[in-house]
């Protein structure tokens, strides 16, 4: 909210904001491969579900102050890749750490799809994120 | 061992196709080590990144020795300019 203020501030009259970040929307992990791709289930991204909620009130109240208006609000992935399970582990365990769960059973099957030794395969993770753009006013 | 990131580039072709940015004055709050900031980075007129963490700074400033971005330690609660000077704010997964 604060963040937000400060932000209308240093903008020029009219001025452009743009919210863009990751939301917590469970997302499946998916073995891609030239020709194909299959989901080996969800991944649960709900221990940072509150930052979600904090950031879209934040947003919310600075709207119903006439700080800015919502100009629109668009979605699209964030993709990730990786060649072996171990890599991603790895990745999550170092710039993810509390924020997924991943199933055990999720990683066996991920596992048992990458020894199918399909050409070009790849683990993949499409984060969910939010582009909003707002306009100052005023 | 290698991960690759939005190699689609979905995130600045977002950004681009909603706002030109090309000579704006740009402000980046939570730029961490400026792998956003450095895909749009000659775009702008004048293009400032901030983030509270330095080892991150260090990490960007390291990257884009010799380009106009500066960055700054700082936290978007409280910014250190004058009101009115950027054309652009983006909160960069920092809201």
């Amino acid at each position: 909210m604060h963040a937000l203020k400060e932000a209308e501030r240093v903008l020029v009259p009219k001025g452009t904001m743009f919210d863009v970040r990751p939301l917590s929307v469970d997302v499946p992990l998916e073995i891609i491969y030239k020709g194909g791709r299959e989901s080996a289930g969800d991944i649960d991204m709900s221990p940072t579900i509150q930052y979600d909620i904090a950031a879209d009130k934040a947003i919310e109240e600075v709207l119903k102050e006439g700080l800015y208006q919502e100009v629109f609000v668009e979605y699209f992935d964030f993709a990730f890749y990786w060649k072996s399970i171990n890599a991603m582990k790895k990745y999550i365990d170092e710039k993810w750490t509390d924020q997924v769960i991943i199933p055990e059973e999720v990683i066996e099957l991920a596992r048992e799809m990458l020894n199918k030794k399909h050409p070009q395969t790849q683990i993949r993770i499409g984060n969910r994120m939010k582009l909003g753009k707002y306009e100052k006013l005023g | 061992m290698k991960t690759l990131r939005d190699p689609e580039g979905a995130e600045i072709s977002h950004l681009l196709q909603a706002c030109p940015l090309a000579g704006k004055e740009i402000l980046e709050i939570g730029c961490g080590d400026g792998k956003f900031i450095r895909q749009y980075m000659d775009l702008p007129n004048r293009l400032v990144g901030i983030d509270p963490a330095l080892p991150d700074l260090i990490t960007a400033k390291t990257n884009q020795a010799g380009t106009k971005i500066s960055f700054l330690q700082s936290i978007g609660e409280n910014l250190p300019f004058p009101p009115g000077v950027f054309n652009i704010v983006i909160f960069a997964s920092s809201l």
